[in-house]
Order: C-alpha cells, then structure tokens, then sequence
C-alpha cells in the first residue's frame, strides 16, 4: 500500500498534498509507545503542560505541579542509551530555585507562538509570568486574583499579543505584553475558568470553558460575549444543511463576526447532501429558537445555556478553525460546529475523564483524530464517528495532557507519574533493521529463547 | 548470550523433593499428557494448593505455547485474567507461569509490556486502593517474586521495552517499591572482596620485611619465660626437697598411698612466691602477659591474613604460614608449662582478690556469732547520743580511725572532768551527714543556695522548709565496713628435719593438713579445753565490727560495765546468757552451728537450682512458641501448605481430613502469634493507661506544689 502510495506519487497519479495527507494518517495510525526515544523527566511532581513550540516544532515545553518549566529539544537527543535509545534531557529548566520561579503548580506553560525567545507560564500562586528563553529570566509578570488554571495565546494573531488567562475568578483577563497591563476583563462566566482556546480562524475570537459548565465566545473588540454553546442545541452532521442556511433568513451571517468563519462556511461540501430531508425540520427548529439577536446583552435564557453538566475541563479547535472540542467534568466529549454553535451530537465511546484539573485535549491537523486523556491511558477517537480509534496505555497515573506534533507525527503526554512518554509512529520492520545495525551485543538479544 | 536460568532455578529451589513426588503421583499429571490444551492446562497449574507451580504441568504448558503464536496469545489472555482473580495464591501461580513464559517467548513480552499497566498493580500490588488480595502470605510471596522478577526482566530485556524500563523507575521513583538489587549487591560485594585482598595483599607485603624482626621479637619473650621458669623451677625442687625428703619418699610402700600424696603434691603445685623469688615472678608474669595478649594475637592475626589473601605467587605465603604456625605452637607450648605450674593470668587474679573471697566466706560465718558488745555498743551509742542531745560533733578534727578506743584527745585536757569523761567514752564515727546535723533541732531551708539567681525551671518559693521532723526520718546513720588486716598464723607443724614449718595458709595446710594451734614443739593444743579462747580467737578473727577487734575478751566485760547506759547493761545480760549457754555447750553449739551454716546453704543452692530449673523450663517453652510463630511466616497463615508435605499427603490418602483447597487458604486462623501479640497489645495498652494515670496526678501535684517535688 505504501509502495504503491509511491508509486503513483512517481507516476503523477498522487497529488503531493494528498500524498502527504495520506503519510501522515498513516504514520498518526500507527502510534505507539516509542522505545527509541525518551525525555528525562526533571519535574518532581505532575506534569501539567506540554507544547511544542509553533515556529520551529523543535522545542517542548513543560510544566509541572511542582512549580517547575522545562524545554526538551525533540529532535536532538542528549545522549543515547544502549546504543540506540535516545534520550532527551531539559536544556532549560526553571523550578522553585530559580529566583523568580513559581511557588506552585504551574499549570500552563507555552509558547510565545511568533518565535521560541519567549514563553509564558500561569501557576496556581497567581501568577502569570513572562520568561525570557535564552536568559531564563523573568520578562513580566501578571498578578491574578486567584489560582490560574489555564493560559492561551492566539496563534494567528498579528496585531496583537495578548495572553488570555482563566483563574479561579469569574472573569477572563487578558494581559498585555506589550503594555504589562491588562486590556481586557471578559465577565460572564458565573465560576472559574478552567480552559481558553484562541480561534484558529480569527486573531479576535477566543473561547472561553468555565467551571459552571459553559462555554463562551467572546470577540475581543466588543463588550460582552456573543455566545453560549447550548448542549440542547444541535445537529446533526457536521455542518447545518446548505439549502437551508442559504435560503433561509442569513442570521448566522450576522451571528459571526469574523470573516473567517464566513469564509469557512463557503466550504460546506457534500456531506450536506448526506443530511436527510426529515432532518432539515430539525434544523429549521433550532434555527428558530436562534431568532432572537443575541448580541450584545444576550437574553437571560441564552445566558444561561451549558455546554456540560459540571465543569469544562477541555477545550481545542481543529486546526482549521471550523470545531470545537470540548471535555467536561461530566465524562463526555463533545464536538462543536463553531459556525452554527451547535453540538453535531458526535457520540464518542465511553470514556471517564478527570474531572479536577483542566485537561490537555490534541487533534490532528486533517482533522481525523483526537486524543483524550482518560484517566491512566490516552484514548485515540475518530472525530467523526466517535469511534475508540486506539487505547494507549503505558502511564501508571492520571494523564493530565498530551500534544500532537504534527512536523514528526509523535504524540507527547504529560502524567501524574511526572513522566513525559513519547508516541511515535511504530514501523517494525525498520526498527528490527536498526536494532541490528546498533545492537553489538551491548544487551540481550530480544528472542525466542526456548530451552526445552 | 546469557541465558536465562535464573529463573527455572528459582522454581526448582522451590520445591522440595517429597512435594515433586506427591505431584509426580498425583492423578492430574498423569492425564497430563492427554490435555493439552493451554487453557486447561494453565487452569489446572493454578488451581492448587502448592506452594509452586507442578513442574510438569510447567513443561507442558511451555511445550504448547512454543507450538503456536496463537496458544501465546490464549496463555497471556488467560494469565491476565488468572491475575485479577480475588486470591493472592492462585496469583503467584500464574505470575510463575507468565514469568516463564516471559523469559523465553518474544511474542509473550511484547503482550506482556504493552499490558504492563495493568498487569504490575495485579501482581506488585502498589495501589493502595486495590492491595494484593488474602491469603497474605502467598500475597507477600507474589510481590517478592514480582519484583525479582520485574529487576530480572529489566536487566535483560530492559534495552527493547519502553514499558519495562517505565515500570521499573516508576516503582523506585514514585512508588517507592524497595527493588532487592541482587544484581547491585553481587556487584557491590565483588567490590568489596578485591578492596580487602588489595589491603591483604599490601599487608603481606609489609610482613614480608617485618617477619624477621617479628619472629625474634616473640623468640626473646618466651626464651625470657624459659629463663624465668628455670629459675623457679630449680627453687621449687630445692622447696620440695625441703618439704619432703628422700627417707620420706622411702617409707611411703604403698601404691594407694603414693598415688594420694603424687596427687596431693599436683594439687598443691603452686610455687610460693616469696620475698627472694618476687622479681622472678613479676618478670615471668609479665612476659607471660605480653605473650599471651600480644604475641599470640598477633601471631593469630597473621595466620588468618595468610589464610584469607589470594597472592599470584603463593610461596612466600606458604612459608610464612608454617613459621607462624611453628611460632604459634611455641607459644602454646610456653603456655602450657605456665598453666602446669600455676601460673596462669586467672591465678594471678586470683591472687590479687582472693582475700576477699575468704572473706566473705567468714563473714557468714561470723553472723552466727553472738553479737559482739562493741557492735552493740556502738549502734546503741548512736541513737542514744542523737536523744540527749550531747551537741558535740564527733566529727571535728578528730581521726576517723574507727579501731581504736576512744581516748580523750589532747586538745580536751584542760575541760572539766565531767566533759572529759564524756569525751572518753564518746565513740569516733567517721563523718556523716548525719553528724554535720547533730543535735540541731530547727527546720531546715530547702532552697538556700546562697546565690540570688532567676530559678529557670519555674518560680522559687524561699521560704520552703524541710520540717525537722521529716529530717530525723532521714537522719540514718551509716558506715562502710572495713575488714580487719589478718594475720595468718605459720603453720607450726614439726618438720622430720627439725624446727617447725613456716608455711602460712588460712585453713589446711598442703603437707600437715589443717591448721590447729600449736605450742612451741609444733604439738597441737587440744582445742576443747581452751574453748573461751578459741571463741575470742574466733570473734578477734572474723567478726566485722573492727570495735571488737582490738579488744581482749577478758577486758570485754570490765569495758561493758563501765559505760552506764542502761540499755547497754541489757545487751550485756543478752550477752552473757549467750555466752553462758556456750560454756554450758560448748562442742554442741559450734558444731551446730557449722551444721546449720551447712544446711542454710545447701537448702540456698537448691532452692537456686530449682528456680534456675524452672526459668529454664519457662524460657524453653517461649522459644517453642516462638520459633513456631516465626516458622508461620506471617500472621493469620497457618495455612494448610505451610505443613510438610509428608503429613499431608498421609491425611489425603486415609481421608480423614478435607484436602486444602484454595478457598480454604482466605480463611483466617489464628495463629500462637496473633495471640501472643494480641496479649501484648492488651499488656501494653493497660501499661499505658496506668502510666497515663499516674503521669497525670504527678502533674496535678506538681502544678499545686510547685518547688516541692
């Protein structure tokens, strides 16, 4: 299959992107946990936090529960064990040595997303800092009102640097690194802010998951929030039917404010044609409950929708800007069309979540997969059908995040067991042929070994 | 390539021979062959009492799996579900098997890692929500067994499973599982045996300069005894010569007789030490010393270094070894010929304390005495003096030599007669604290320490007193007895040769048998008619009150009437009654006395034997029961395995008694430790309680009295 992947590639039968397309499923498919690489944990407590750094994809960035950030550089290894097991050691760690590091848990670290000289880390001492990479020295730092559970930078942005902050306070802030100051205070939420996901379509839409189970758009250049996903409402399918929306009154035109979402609403393919006729009533329903404007001052009933029955844990869009994922304290997954704001009533498989901490949740780019920390093990769902894709077991504890870097293809998850495992892409054939180039009898060859 | 063994050795150390005969003869393995399907196979390993695994159900399981992938695969799904059961036993079982299986089968350790999460907290049982399951002896067998295994499986296959290697740093690192580290202490020892023989082998290379130095070191010492001996030994034949003469020798025929005197001679081999041979003596104990605990030690320690160090060129070792071994046998040599002739480091000890040792066997002999007047006296005197309230302090300037009489002392000659003639009777007692209060009647200050000091340890009352009363409860008076210098009369017998023997012993004499007194000529005088005297040489000699010492018998009575206490008078009637009934009984009441010495002290040591006996008895027992409690390994598991297997293969052919069946190894029983430990516990805890108690009344008491505890 994969020769003849080649082999059409060579012949001009495959697109180049379909062909890459297609080796990354494929290798996204076969993840499994890698024995030829491994990162030397230095934290001493959960990790919390993992990113790799959005420019390069070469450098990881952790956090853990015991105050401590650490950055690994994934492609080249420290040294090598055995001959062939690479091992990554932190070449920058902060903890609770460093001057100015934190007291407690930290609880997000990433990435600067326009270059890796900065990166920012939230903690549950209230503090939200801003540290220099090559200096390791504290650039900034924002003070919260409570314990910071989460923080988010836009990756698309350009005319702004904002880090969006989740604390156990009600409000969102957004803090400055340009002025030091805080621009913005998002109310809305009535309890903490558990997880923030920037729009990947939009500099100015962020996302906002709360404690009271809701989930909240806000558009950072107007007051107030302009939705609230609603569990109850939904449709089925990916994408509300294309008829409808285009002959119908057009609200959902003016319900988006950025232009990217109605540029992305352009791409509604045939899948609608899937829809039936006998759902499109449905839709009709839902559409009209939606009459009402709701922006600004959304109506109380509007106001007081929820996403989950407790807590959202969990929050990521796909890379194309179009879903929204999101976990809650009440062990489901939902997905979310961004557009309409409607749950697409996916049902994934039945899962258990950790409902305390906020949840690292990873999707591949195509969008075909998603990994969700569940529990002890990282389960693998197709996005789509919900379907359990893959269990990946090899964590002794509670996985509290994972991140998918989609330049190698290798999964990284974060556990209460302070490790950091890496997932790559298991070809066997190939690692037998290393293994024997590499080996030299360093250690006991890995055979049947039948005395009797 | 290593391979690995050490895990069918484990198995087989396991089991005992007699157990692989029962299982050989039990009718499970013989259908074995029959069977062989994995899943009833690995069923029927597991679902058995014994302590292992039957080793041919073991080959068969081993033979089928190595036939297919697929039957790996059914022995893995089966072993993981084997694992989860409720029952710590059938557990181990099927760890056994997986441990097996894991060590020769790639396919089985690929399962097995990627299943590692799951399959470790069954077998190490290190979440505390799920701990291993009852019975807990198998359980701490498994989790033993598991981590050897996992340490076992980490060193071999540790390189090519991720899985492993996470396994076994999350146990040390987060679970804090203690790893046995054979392998380290193996390397470890391996590092300590070649430090020692690298410090062994720098040893005898010194030797090899010092033996020479060494050798004539010990050489000089023991020809120094040699001489020594010599010397005393040509003056202990003069001695023998003096003490018996050849005509002597001669008239002794007969052979009893002169196998008694050769004993009585071996008996006696000790050489006096006199004044001319004193040097001779201390040098040769001193060599003696410096051979025995030296030399000897250092020979000794030598011998052993040679012994022990691992030298490529072994010649120089070897004939070090035999010089020393020769030298060490010298001085055995030396040794023994000291020991023959008494001179032996105990003797001299012995000769150093053996007064006191006499001593004490008088002193009971002196309690059965009639009281000495002085003691009496003098007891007297003590409390009648604190009554009147004389207020002299005896103490003073006055020699605090307790034997002598009292004397007016110079300083009081020019007192009034009446004071001087107290201060003549007045006795001399040697300072007490008694004496530093006599006659003050006041109270006396608790806290006067003379310093104007902020008291640390809480606020002082000053004007606490100690009530006079509660002193003169305290006021005791006590002295340390101080034995009288004795001296040993010679022994007086006439010699063959002429004069009287010299010869000073306490009791018996070695040639003339006991000492009796003896006039001039050496003829014994017959003891019965000078009883008084023997009486007073009796009390003169042996009686503890160094008052009585000095005082002749005759002057005795005349002392007692002179002092005028009344009381006194009473004690001399006592006295002269006693003495009287003596002089009325005179060989009766000595001999009957020494009878019931005799008597007290045989009923002593047999009542001491029998108590000795008893706690004997007692200490046996204990070490039964608990050796029996400790053979249990834990508690609760006098599970039925734990017996030979001999007995229970017999209770299973009679059928008398239900074979064990793994439901009945989850049933508790307690066992003789639980129930020592319960009593324990429930000593302890009322221990406790009183402590508790009576700590808190202690408290109470100090809170209300603050200074005065």
């Amino acid at each position: 299959m994969w020769l003849e992947e080649v082999r059409g590639r060579e012949r001009g039968e495959l697109r180049a992107r379909r062909f890459e397309a297609s080796a990354r499923a494929r290798r996204a498919a076969s993840l499994a946990l890698s024995n030829r690489k491994e990162f030397a944990t230095p934290h001493h407590g959960a990790v919390n936090s993992l990113q790799v750094d959005l420019t390069e994809g070469r450098y990881l960035l952790s956090g853990a529960s015991d105050g401590s950030a650490a950055v690994f550089d994934v492609w080249n290894a420290t040294e090598y064990e055995a001959g062939f097991i690479a091992k990554h050691r932190n070449i920058l760690l902060v903890d609770k040595q460093h001057q100015n590091g934190h007291k407690f848990a930290v609880s997000a670290a990433v990435w600067y997303p326009v270059d890796t000289g900065l990166f920012v880390t939230a903690s549950f001492d209230q503090y939200v800092k801003v540290w220099d990479t090559n200096s390791t020295q504290v650039v900034m730092e924002f003070k919260m009102p409570g314990k910071v559970y989460t923080a988010a930078m836009s990756p698309t942005a350009t005319t702004h640097m904002l880090i969006a902050t989740g604390s156990a306070d009600v409000q969102v802030r957004l803090c400055d690194i340009a002025s030091g100051a805080f621009t913005h205070t998002l109310s809305g939420h009535r309890d903490g802010i558990m997880s923030l996901e920037w729009s990947a379509s939009s500099e100015w839409i962020l996302m906002s998951g709360g404690c009271d189970g809701a989930i909240r758009f806000w558009d950072i250049r107007r007051a107030g929030c302009f939705r609230v996903l609603d569990q109850s409402l939904s449709q089925l399918g990916r994408r509300p039917p294309l008829l409808k929306s285009t002959t119908g009154n057009g609200h959902t035109d003016s319900l988006g404010p950025s232009p990217s979402t109605r540029r992305s609403g352009q791409k509604r393919t045939g899948i609608s044609k899937k829809n039936s006729p006998a759902l499109h009533k449905i839709q009709n329903l839902t559409h009209g409950q939606m009459q009402q404007r709701l922006h600004p001052g959304l109506s109380s009933s509007q106001n007081r929708a929820t996403a989950h029955y407790g807590a959202v844990t969990g929050l990521r869009t796909t890379t194309d800007g179009m879903y929204l994922l999101s976990s809650g304290s009440d062990s489901r997954l939902r997905l979310w069309d961004i557009d309409s704001g409607c749950n697409t009533l996916v049902n994934f498989e039945a899962m258990r979540l950790q409902t305390g901490k906020p949840l690292q949740l990873a999707v591949t780019k195509d969008p075909s997969l998603v990994f969700i920390p569940c529990m002890a093990s990282i389960k693998a769902y197709n996005l789509w059908s919900g379907t359990t894709f893959r269990t990946f077991r090899g964590h002794y504890e509670l996985v509290n995040c994972c991140y998918y870097s989609e330049q190698d293809q290798e999964l990284y998850t974060g556990s209460n067991d302070r490790q950091i495992l890496v997932w790559s892409p298991s070809t066997p054939a190939f690692t037998e042929m290393e293994d024997d180039d590499k080996r030299h009898g360093l250690s006991a060859a890995d055979e049947d070994n039948w005395s009797d | 390539m290593p391979r690995p063994t050490a895990s069918t050795s484990s198995f087989a150390g396991r089991r005992g021979p007699a157990d692989e005969a029962e299982l050989c003869s039990a009718p499970s393995s013989s259908s074995a062959a029959g069977d062989s399907s994995m899943a009833s196979l690995i069923e029927r390993a597991t679902s058995t009492t014994a302590p292992a695994v039957d080793p041919v159900l073991l080959r068969a399981i081993k033979s089928s799996a190595r036939a297919s992938d697929a039957a790996i695969r059914d022995a893995f799904r089966l072993i993981l579900s084997l694992m989860s059961k409720p029952h710590a036993h059938v557990r181990l079982l099927a760890f056994s098997i997986a441990d097996e299986l894991f060590m020769r089968s790639k396919l089985f350790r690929s399962l097995l890692a990627d299943g590692l999460d799951a399959f470790l907290p069954l077998a190490v049982g290190f979440r505390r929500a799920n701990p291993l399951p009852p019975p807990t002896a198998s359980a701490a067998l498994l989790r033993k067994a598991a981590v050897q295994a996992l340490e076992r499986w980490h060193h071999l296959f540790g390189a090519h499973y991720r899985q492993l290697r996470l396994a076994v740093e999350y146990l040390k690192e987060s679970a804090r599982v203690q790893f046995p580290g054979l392998r380290a202490t193996v390397e470890a020892r391996a590092a300590r045996e070649a430090r020692t023989q690298e410090i062994l082998a720098a040893k005898v290379g010194q030797l090899r300069e010092n033996l020479a130095s060494i050798k004539a070191e010990i050489r000089s010492t023991m020809d120094e005894i040699r001489n020594a001996l010599e010397i005393i030994r040509t003056e202990y034949d003069k001695f023998e010569g003096y003490a018996n003469d050849e005509d002597a020798e001669q008239e002794i025929v007969s052979l009893s007789m002169r196998s008694i005197r050769m004993a009585s001679l071996m008996a006696g081999e000790w050489v006096p030490e006199t004044q001319e041979n004193e040097a001779v003596f201390d040098a040769l104990r001193e060599a003696y010393r410096l051979l025995v605990s030296k030399h000897l030690v250092t020979v000794q320690e030598w011998i052993s270094v040679l012994v022990r160090v691992n030298l490529p060129d072994n010649r120089f070792r070897d004939s070090a070894l035999k010089e020393f071994i020769d030298v060490k046998n010298e001085i055995r040599a030396v040794r023994g010929r000291c020991s023959e002739l008494g001179l032996d480091l105990d003797n001299i000890h012995r000769r150093k304390g053996g007064q006191g040792e006499e001593d004490d066997e008088f002193w009971v002999e002196g309690n059965i005495e009639a009281p000495s007047p002085a003691r009496v006296q003098n007891s007297v005197d003590v409390s009648t003096s604190k009554d009147t309230r004389k207020g002299t302090r005896a103490v003073g300037g006055v020699k605090s030599d307790t034997g002598k009489a009292p004397v007016a002392s110079d300083g009081t000659g020019n007192l009034d007669p009446e004071k001087s003639k107290l201060f003549a009777e007045a006795p001399v007692l040697p300072w007490s604290s008694v004496l530093d209060r006599w006659g003050s009647s006041g109270d006396a200050y608790v806290n006067q320490r003379g310093l104007e000091l902020e008291s640390h340890w809480g606020r002082v009352d000053n004007d606490a007193v100690i009530p006079a009363a509660k002193i003169a409860e305290l006021n005791v008076h006590s002295s340390v007895y101080r034995e009288a210098p004795v001296e040993i009369p010679p022994c007086h017998a006439p010699l063959k040769k002429g004069g009287l023997c010299q010869r000073r012993d306490l009791k018996v004499c070695p040639f003339h048998g006991p000492i009796v007194p003896r006039d001039a000529e050496g003829n014994p005088i017959q003891q019965r008619s000078g009883s008084s005297d023997a009486e007073v040489n009796i009390v003169e000699h042996h009686d503890v009150d160094g008052n009585s010492n000095e005082l002749p018998g005759t002057s005795d009575r005349d002392y007692m009437e002179e002092t005028s206490s009344s009381r006194m008078t009473d004690a001399n009637n006592n006295y002269d009654d006693i003495v009287g009934t003596q002089d009325v009984s005179k060989i009766t009441v000595e001999q009957l006395a020494r009878q019931a010495i005799k008597n007290v002290r045989k009923r002593d040591m047999d009542h001491k034997a029998q108590e000795r006996a008893q706690r004997a008895r007692i200490r046996q027992h204990n070490e039964d029961v608990l050796r029996e409690a400790a053979i249990a390994s834990t508690s609760h598991s006098a599970a039925a395995y734990e017996q030979p297997p001999v007995v229970r293969r017999q209770q299973g052919r009679r059928g008398k008694r239900k074979a064990p069946t793994l439901a009945s190894m989850l049933k508790k029983k307690v066992t003789t430790k639980d129930r020592i430990a319960e009593r324990l516990l429930n000593t302890r805890a009322t221990d406790a309680t009183i402590r508790e108690v009576s700590h808190n009344e202690d408290m109470s008491y100090r809170e209300a009295f603050p200074n005065q505890w």
